[in-house]
This record gives structure tokens, sequence and C-alpha cells, in this order.
């Protein structure tokens, strides 16, 4: 039964939430990569919350074709729960009328088999893709590298044209794909020739510290959370930042 | 010939167990197994990483990339702060996690610091690392709380660890926020490591908040915490929890978790990535059943109030009972006997299995350990054949 019924909630699903996103418009921040996701999306939440910017962020990790609806329609998984699945039809028929929703939706993007990006960039055009890294995790279901990094290389194509790509070049595959970009890319990792620049000093007080350089600018960050990956995602949300108060200051 | 091992014993609690596997008709309230199965979100886990082949083959030593991601995202929640690649490691349940810590952090002659009474399988790693157990005995009259004056006089210049479990089995007692900190105190003083075993933190009966001294980012390099998904998670059976700590202390821990297991095995780390990811209402509901049988256990002790003397456990799901002094004579035609013979006896007279206190230290001595984990029918059935012997 699960065979028939499971293509019946992906294709529900998408048609509400692409619905819903033809209503409303939001500005889409989508989150790929192997690694460090939620980090990410957590951080770019938590910048926009502090710049009283409407946002909303998948839960957990919603980054399938089911939770990429579901966290579009703002509503919880059934998990394996037929009769929590039931309310969740209902639920998601009524997200269409319930008022309000965020200006900006910050989305996880999950690449586990080959065709899930296409299949999930049928429902986001993202304003904003950011990729994070890119790594063995998930090769299993492919052929090798090259055919996981197609399924990036579409996200790279199918972004928004007037909108960004945010891009680790501390990666080399990265740095290769971010030449098949159709949207302007925006590169960040710790090489001097980088638009933002990460130089990792010292731990001081019990906090990371880094000294993050665009252009010719330089701010010294005190983080309370640990390691390279959380370094990369603070890093992330200061570049939305900036992106977002450029376009503010162009409009 | 079996030097290092000649000093070993088989832990009391497994000795019960087979002890009580010979008595058919046994009800056992002695190991640590909770009675409800793995939550479905575990199963599923696992169903679908057996579907995409992705357990055949070793993990980073460290463990899954995924699944430390959400160790630290889980941790963070707790307000504690750990990078999931350099300061995590998934380790084969929490006694292979401890072991590893205790030989990374230790030499041999070194002492370490653990209360009394306490988990009973310390001493037999203390012991195989070459290490010398000290007990320090717990304040039995004010719930099994530490006194760290005691724990002051127990260091010599060959302390190294203070070696503790947090809420305490077998006494269900949590320590305060206040001890921990003089605790803490301590060993930065001393310049001791402390280890903290915090299996049954997520058992909070009293909706009391459990502290954890890994909060303080202070003591990051002198403190490993330790966590299995055993008891929250109804998950004894895969084997599967995790260390953290500095990075410093964590990569010298690595070195030793490689030799002892290679990696958690894969199978289980998509079970616990299963349990963090969708078990946060089944953890509630287990919450709710334990207080449930806590309940239960305390009310059916209450009607034993003539041999048994107990604190209320404030977390876990074991109730550590003292036996009256009458009663430890009674059961043996009037000779005196310790809590090893009485629990014989019990086993002998009516086929129920619990641990003899004096299992987990000496202050034990002259209390059981009672498992509540099980089901209410088990628990039920055997304080009724106690209320029999002892004529209630």
């Amino acid at each position: 039964m699960k065979i028939f019924l499971r293509p019946l909630l992906v294709f529900y699903l998408k048609a509400l939430a692409k619905l819903l996103l033809w209503f409303k418009q939001p500005q889409i921040i989508a989150i790929a990569g192997s690694n460090n996701k939620t980090f990410t999306k957590n951080q770019i939440k938590k910048t926009l919350q502090a710049k009283q910017l409407i946002c909303r962020a998948s839960p957990k990790s919603y980054n399938t074709d089911i939770g990429l609806s579901l966290s579009i329609l703002g509503i919880a998984s059934g998990y394996s729960d037929y009769k929590k699945w039931g309310r969740v039809l209902i639920q998601a028929l009524a997200a269409l009328f319930r008022p309000g929703f965020p200006d900006y939706l910050i989305l996880e993007i999950g690449i586990a088999q080959p065709g899930d990006m296409k299949q999930l960039l049928s429902i986001i055009k993202p304003r904003i893709s950011i990729i994070t890294d890119l790594t063995q995790k998930y090769l299993e279901a492919f052929q090798d590298m090259d055919y996981l990094v197609k399924e990036y290389q579409l996200l790279f194509k199918k972004t928004n044209p007037k909108g960004f790509l945010i891009v680790n070049f501390d990666n080399p595959r990265l740095r290769q794909l971010a030449k098949t970009a159709g949207s302007t890319v925006i590169s960040f990792g710790q090489a001097r020739n980088y638009d933002y620049r990460i130089t990792r000093l010292k731990r001081k007080n019990y906090r990371e510290r880094i000294v993050i350089k665009h252009q010719k600018h330089s701010k010294l960050y005190q983080l309370k959370r640990y390691g390279l990956h959380n370094i990369y995602a603070f890093c992330i949300a200061v570049v939305i930042k900036q992106i977002i108060k450029t376009n503010k200051q162009d409009n | 010939m079996f030097e290092r091992v000649k000093n070993l014993r088989l832990s009391i609690i497994k000795q019960i167990e087979l002890l009580a596997s010979r008595y058919p008709d046994s009800i056992s309230l002695a190991q640590g197994i909770p009675s409800f199965q793995s939550p479905p979100c575990v199963k599923r886990s696992v169903e679908l990483a057996l579907k995409s082949s992705i357990i055949d083959k070793y993990s980073l030593s460290p463990g899954l990339p995924q699944l430390r991601e959400l160790i630290e995202l889980n941790l963070e929640k707790q307000n504690m702060y750990y990078d999931w690649e350099t300061e995590i490691i998934v380790t084969a349940g929490t006694i292979q996690g401890i072991t590893a810590t205790i030989l990374a952090l230790t030499n041999p002659g070194d002492e370490i610091l653990i209360p009394d009474p306490t988990y009973t399988s310390y001493r037999e790693v203390i012991t195989l690392a070459g290490c010398q157990p000290v007990y320090v005995p717990l304040n039995q009259a004010n719930n099994w709380s530490f006194e760290i004056e005691r724990f002051a006089q127990a260091i010599t210049n060959k302390t190294k660890a203070i070696f503790y479990c947090n809420p305490n089995n077998p006494t269900g007692t949590i320590y305060s926020q206040e001890n921990l900190k003089l605790l803490a105190k301590l060993a930065e003083e001393n310049n001791l490591f402390l280890i903290s075993d915090e299996v049954y933190k997520e058992f909070t009966f009293d909706q009391k908040q459990i502290f954890s001294l890994a909060q303080v980012r202070r003591l990051r390099q002198r403190l490993v915490r330790i966590y299995g998904f055993s008891k929250a998670y109804a998950m004894t059976g895969w084997r599967v929890g995790y260390v953290h700590s500095d990075r410093s202390v964590i990569q010298e821990i690595l070195k030793v978790h490689d030799c002892l297991v290679t990696c958690a095995a894969v199978v289980s780390q998509y079970a616990a990535i299963g349990a963090l990811e969708m078990g946060e209402t089944d953890l509630k509901k287990f919450n709710q059943r334990y207080l449930k049988l806590r309940d239960l256990v305390c009310d059916r002790l209450d009607r034993l109030s003539h041999v048994f003397q107990y604190t209320r456990p404030q977390s876990t799901y074991y109730v550590f009972p003292k036996i009256k002094p009458n009663h430890m004579t009674k059961l043996n035609q009037n000779q005196q006997i310790d809590s090893w013979d009485f629990a014989m006896k019990l086993l002998d007279k009516i086929a129920v299995a619990v641990v003899p206190g004096f299992a987990f230290g000496p202050n034990g001595e002259g209390h059981l350990r009672i498992n509540f984990g099980r089901s209410a029918q088990d628990i039920n059935r055997a304080f009724d054949r106690l209320d029999a012997l002892f004529k209630v």
C-alpha cells in the first residue's frame, strides 16, 4: 500500500506547496551540501530574526521531497503514523488559507539519490542558494563523485539568475563547480582571494575567534559554538546579512 | 597467567542474572533492562539504512558525521557546546566510552575517586586500567548526596580523576548544581579530571532540571561527559552512546576507542540517528511510564515498611532500599547475613532476583537494588511474592 500512497502524498503536498509559494512569493534561501546544513540554517534564522525579518526555517532535517513541502506549508511530519498523516493532509490544505506568511523561507535540500535535486527544484526556485560542503557522505547511491556533483550542478543552474550562490571555496570540487553558475557566485573560505575570507585565531575565553574580511573591511567575531563548520555557518549568515542590506539600499 | 584480570570479577549484576536464569519461574528486577521496546522511529531508521546498504562498511572511527552533527545539536539544546568533528566520539555503549576514557586519561597506579555506592562496573574498568578505585561514601541520611569534604580527604598525590554517575545508579539521586560546582572546584584545585556518566539524564520524575558540569565552559579540558542511548530510548541491545570533551582530550580518547572497536556498529549508529531525529515523543512517553512505575514500586515498598526503608528515587529506574537489621537475620534462622546472602535467599525462596547492595561499593551493604524499569505486572508479581514471604 505504501508504494501507491507515497507518490500520491508527494504529489499532493508538492502541489499545495507550489500553490502557496505562488500566492505568497517569499524569498527562498536554499541550503545544500553534504554537511552542516542544519547549523547553517539555524545561524541564518538567528541572524534574520535579529534583524526583525520574518522568516521560517525547515524544522529538524526536513530536506526530502516530502520534508521540503511540509517546511513550506509549515506543518509537522506524521513520520510512521498513518493517523498522523491523515491530519497532515487536512493541515496541508488549511495552510493555504492561514493568514500571514514569512518573507523569508530558509530551506534545507537533501541529496541522497540521483534525481533528488531535480525533484526538489521542481518545488522551489531559490533566490539565494548555499552549498556548505561536498564530501563522500551520501555517495553510496551514486556511481561516483561526478554523479553526485551533477546533482549540485543543477542547483548552480537553477538558482534565480538575479540571485546569489554562496559557495564554500575551501572545497576544490565546489570551486570547479562554481564556474558553471548562472547567477552571481559569492565565495567564502580561508584563502586570501575569496570574497569573504575567514582567518581562524586561537580560542580565547573558551570562545572560537575569527576575522572575516570582505573587500576592505575586516571584523573580529567571537563565537560561542566551536568548530570549523560553525565558523562556516556564521560566515554564511554574515554574507546573507550583507546581501539583504545591499538589496534594501538598492531598493 | 591472567595477571591483568586476576582482580577483576564478573559484574555481580550479571552473576545474579545468570543464577536467576536457572529458576524457570524467576522474576528479575536485577539488571537495568527496560521492559519497553526501542521506539518505532529507531527501527524505521535502521530499516531504511538496511535497504540502502549503507551499513556494510566501517564508519569513520569517531562515528557517522550525520549522527555526530545531531549529537552536537542535541547538546546545544542543553547548553553544552562541542564540535562534532573534533570533540564527539560515538561509542559502543557507555561502558566502552568509559573504558576508552579511563585508559586514555590514566596511568597504572593512579587512583580514581568514585562515590559509594555507585555503578558496579566502574570498579572493574578502573582495575582493568591498572588503577585503584577509591570509594568515597555518600551521605545516606541526606538522600545519598555527596559531601565535598569526604572527596577532599580522599585525594592523594596519586589521584587522577573523580568519576561519578549523575543521576546516580543505584540510588536514583540527582546531585545538586551547588555540590557539582564544589566538586569541580576541588578538581581544579587538585588538577584532576572529572568523568561524568549521565546515562540516566533524561529521567526527570520530579521535573527537576539535571545540571551537568559540561555546561561550564571553563571545565572543557578537565571534564569528559559520557552518555548512552540504552536507558532513555530503551536501546540496551543496540550498544550505542557517545563521549564528548575538549578536542585536546577527545583526540587522545579516540586513539583508545580505535584500538577497542574501530568504530561503533554502523547499524546501531543509524538506530541512534532515528532516536535523535524522531524519538522526542517516545522519550516523554517513557518518562511518564517510568514515573508511574516508580510510584508503583514505592507503594509496594511502603507495604513492606517493616522490612525495608528507602528514599524515593528522583531519577533512574532503580530504588535502593535498606533491609531492616532484624530481617537480615530472620531469613537465615536468626543468623546474621549480608546483602548477597539476602538476595540469594530471595532467589531461592521466591525466585525474585534483585542486586545485593554491596555490588555498588562497601557503603551499599545492607541494601538491595530493585529495577522498576520492568513491566507493572512483573513488579506486582515480584512484590506479591515478597509480601507472602514477609507476611504482609
